[in-house]
């Protein structure tokens, strides 16, 4: 056989022998793909013509991608400025109590069902809020104020846990060195500690920007009118106010372009690691602070305390006052089964998803395929939720009653949107394993069946469940797909506490509020204790 | 004492049929054959090659050219997995996250021994001065400890042909001789070959039964 032709048949075998092994992962793959192009397709399908172009010259639409951008930069450099010293103080100063404690409420922070903090903040801050009679009268909650409050509230945490661990990360032996050749403070911050977090700042401050910018429910619910939308709830807001989807094209376009740009930078800032469980401190030598610095830390500190407890806090009170007849009524019990039975189911699924696409990205040998692969699975972090979700209503709308399947297309979209994050936790496990092990299992040549059961599950084992535990709180968080593909005869807690607040029951809402940050609490619990 | 007990029994001889192997800039050619039974010890410098041979009879490297025959049949087209060799690696011959026990297990089939191959590991074990471990973890065991696990599943792996690079590195004078020994009689005894790479004189005329100098 000649060369060419004995490779081309070497191949074809290759592939057949993937697809064979790999199917459920190309079909994942595959499913993502497709979606994407059909939501865009419908999307411009539906208003037969090509997207709404004139809003170029709208000022409305420059006004929302200025806001769009404003917000998210703003919201993360603060977040990652105020976590510098609160970070410092965690990792440096030994005294600081109740370390491991803050670090696990950061993590419960940053995964936060964002309405939670919403029905936090309106009680604190809103018009009859608990602290507004000590602020001056022009003081509005809607709008930046509130935007900031909030998505600082929900990032300064993941900002805080990434750079302790990266202060951590410091060997004792370069603190040892740093106080032997006789540093001082600037120096010592120069060439000890600056090395280690200058790897991961644009990183850390890019994907903030990234997760603000792509914001949904703080914006819709705290933003208070046209002046300060974003780019996804304008989507939001053209199709179901306006129901005009050439427009909601064009902003989707957009918002594509612009959050991709902004992840392909980002891509080549590096990687972080922020779900390490948290350490409750060095306990080799460490360097004396000067009083100055050991000050602000601790001042940092108890701020970042007040800061992430008094929006739960005054939920407590709030909540005595419910009329739990009203609850019960309104089906409550129903209502939480509902959102614990979608979330979970979510998660699950967004597993199958990344355990089959990894194992396809592990039986791949080239590079560039691998980078596809990636991608794919990394994508949902860039495309805007609402424009995957109003293309799959629309496009299937003729076809599926939506009323009756809802819940099938919430539990998808939440298991796609969550894949990005449920991929990146477990590529860097499996990218390990296949490093270590992946010619010892080729040489023990044991069936499928028993390396995924006795050897490759029990090593992704912590990592899954920590995974898990994070997609669950996610999804059961969601509001943006609801959003599109529930009813109020059918609602999940999230959408029962933004009607309740929208209808003036603060107190119902703040106790269902607490509810779903107890199911949070408990699914967290249950990360860091497997961790 | 753990009772003695009957294994498999292999009869096939090996041949390297003009194999060249490149990496990189650098090639290597090789040409011999090995009969049930016999060890060959492959003996050179860091990067002469050792581990590439290998790694290429293992099926992790492709050859350029020549074949790799056992028991009359062609085995370098095969897939690392469908190949009848047992390797034991430089590093990572143990999964860390399970016990020795299940390590041990994992050399058969589903990772269910017969209570005849779990036998010979048992007995295997008490030999090599390992029994008392094999509850514990990779972690906690020192790295000459972890070598003779790793040389017990390789061997008892029910495998033609054994490619055990640098197996007894870790391994004390003494615990080196008990190892080596076992390992003659089991091939002996099994009519496995064995390909063995190693930096030691001592190795190399107490188990050899030819030396191939790269």
């Amino acid at each position: 056989m000649p060369q060419a032709a004995k490779l081309n048949s070497q191949r074809y075998s290759q592939g057949l022998t993937l697809v064979s092994k790999q199917w459920l992962g190309l079909l994942s793959l595959g499913f993502i793909v497709t979606l994407s192009l059909l939501a865009f397709v419908s999307l411009a399908g539906w208003s037969g013509e090509s997207a709404a172009t004139y809003l170029w010259k709208d000022p409305w639409f420059w006004q929302v991608i200025r806001f769009s951008l404003w917000q998210a930069g703003l919201s993360a450099l603060l977040s990652v400025l105020l976590a510098l010293p609160i970070s410092r103080a965690l990792a440096l100063d030994p005294k600081l109590p109740a370390r491991r404690a803050f670090l696990r409420w950061c993590l419960l922070c940053f995964v936060m069902p964002s309405l939670i903090l919403i029905t936090g903040l309106v009680a604190l801050l809103g018009r009859s809020g608990v602290l507004t009679p000590w602020l001056s009268d022009g003081w509005r909650l809607y709008g930046l104020n509130g935007i900031l409050l909030a998505h600082i509230f929900l990032n300064l945490p993941f900002a805080i846990r990434v750079l302790t661990l990266q202060w951590q990360s410091i060997p004792s032996a370069a603190w040892k060195l740093s106080a032997q050749l006789g540093f001082s403070g600037w120096q010592r911050f120069y060439l000890v500690e600056w090395p280690v977090l200058r790897g991961v700042l644009p990183a850390v401050i890019g994907f903030i920007f990234l997760l603000c910018f792509n914001s949904f429910a703080v914006v819709l619910a705290l933003g208070g009118g046209p002046a300060a939308s974003t780019l996804e709830v304008a989507i939001f807001q053209s199709l179901k106010y306006d129901f005009n989807p050439s427009e909601a094209l064009f902003l989707a376009w957009t918002q594509l372009l612009l959050a991709g740009s902004i992840y392909v930078m980002l891509s080549r800032f590096g990687r972080f690691q922020w779900l390490a469980p948290a350490q409750s401190g060095q306990s080799d030598w460490i360097p004396q602070q000067s009083l100055s610095m050991t000050l602000l830390g601790r001042i940092g500190y108890v701020m970042a305390w007040l800061y992430l407890t008094l929006p739960i806090m005054v939920l407590l009170p709030l909540a005595k006052q419910a009329n739990w007849q009203l609850l019960l009524n309104t089906g409550l019990l129903s209502i939480l089964s509902r959102s614990l039975f979608l979330a979970v189911s979510a998660s699950l699924l967004s597993l199958v998803f990344a355990l089959s696409i990894l194992s396809v990205w592990a039986a791949l040998r080239h590079s560039r395929w691998h980078m596809w692969v990636s991608s794919i699975a990394l994508y949902p972090l860039v495309v805007p939720t609402m424009v995957l979700s109003v293309g799959l209503y629309i496009l299937m709308m003729p076809y599926l009653d939506w009323y009756r399947w809802g819940w099938v297309a919430i539990v998808l979209m939440n298991a796609v949107v969550v894949l990005p994050f449920v991929f990146k936790q477990l590529h860097p496990r499996v990218a390990s394993y296949q490093q270590q092990y992946g010619r010892l299992q080729a040489d023990l040549n044991q069936d499928r069946f028993t390396c995924w059961r006795h050897i490759y599950l029990p090593y992704l084992k912590p990592v899954l469940l920590q995974v898990m535990a994070m997609s669950f709180v996610l999804a059961l968080g969601d509001m943006s797909i609801f959003a599109i593909f529930g009813n109020d005869d059918w609602r999940t807690l999230p959408w029962l506490i933004y009607t309740l607040a929208g209808s003036y029951r603060l107190a119902e809402a703040a106790l269902v509020s607490l509810l779903l940050l107890v199911f949070a609490y408990l699914g967290l619990r249950w990360l860091e204790r497997s961790a | 004492m753990v009772g003695k007990v009957s294994m498999r029994k292999w009869q096939g001889d090996l041949h390297i049929e003009h194999l060249c192997i490149q990496r990189g800039e650098l090639e290597w050619r090789h040409h011999f054959d090995l009969i049930p039974g016999k060890i060959l010890v492959l003996m050179g410098q860091s990067g002469s090659g050792k581990t590439s041979l290998l790694e290429c009879l293992g099926g992790f490297l492709p050859a350029k050219s020549g074949h790799v025959v056992y028991a009359d049949q062609r085995i370098d087209t095969l897939a690392p997995e469908q190949r009848p060799v047992s390797s034991l690696f430089q590093q990572h011959n143990l999964f860390e996250h399970l016990s020795v026990e299940q390590n041990l297990k994992l050399g058969f089939q589903r990772g269910k021994p017969s209570s005849v191959q779990w036998q010979a590991v048992l007995s295997a074990c008490e030999r090599l001065g390992v029994l008392a471990l094999i509850k514990r973890f990779p972690s906690e065991l020192s790295g000459g400890q972890r070598q003779r696990v790793a040389l017990i599943r390789t061997v008892l792996r029910e495998q033609p042909i054994l490619l055990l690079d640098e197996p007894f590195s870790a391994l004390d004078d003494e615990t080196r001789s008990v190892a080596g020994d076992w390992m003659k009689d089991q091939l002996l005894e099994t009519g496995q070959c064995a390909i063995l790479v190693s930096h030691q004189q001592s190795d190399s005329e107490r188990l050899a039964d030819q030396i191939l100098r790269i």
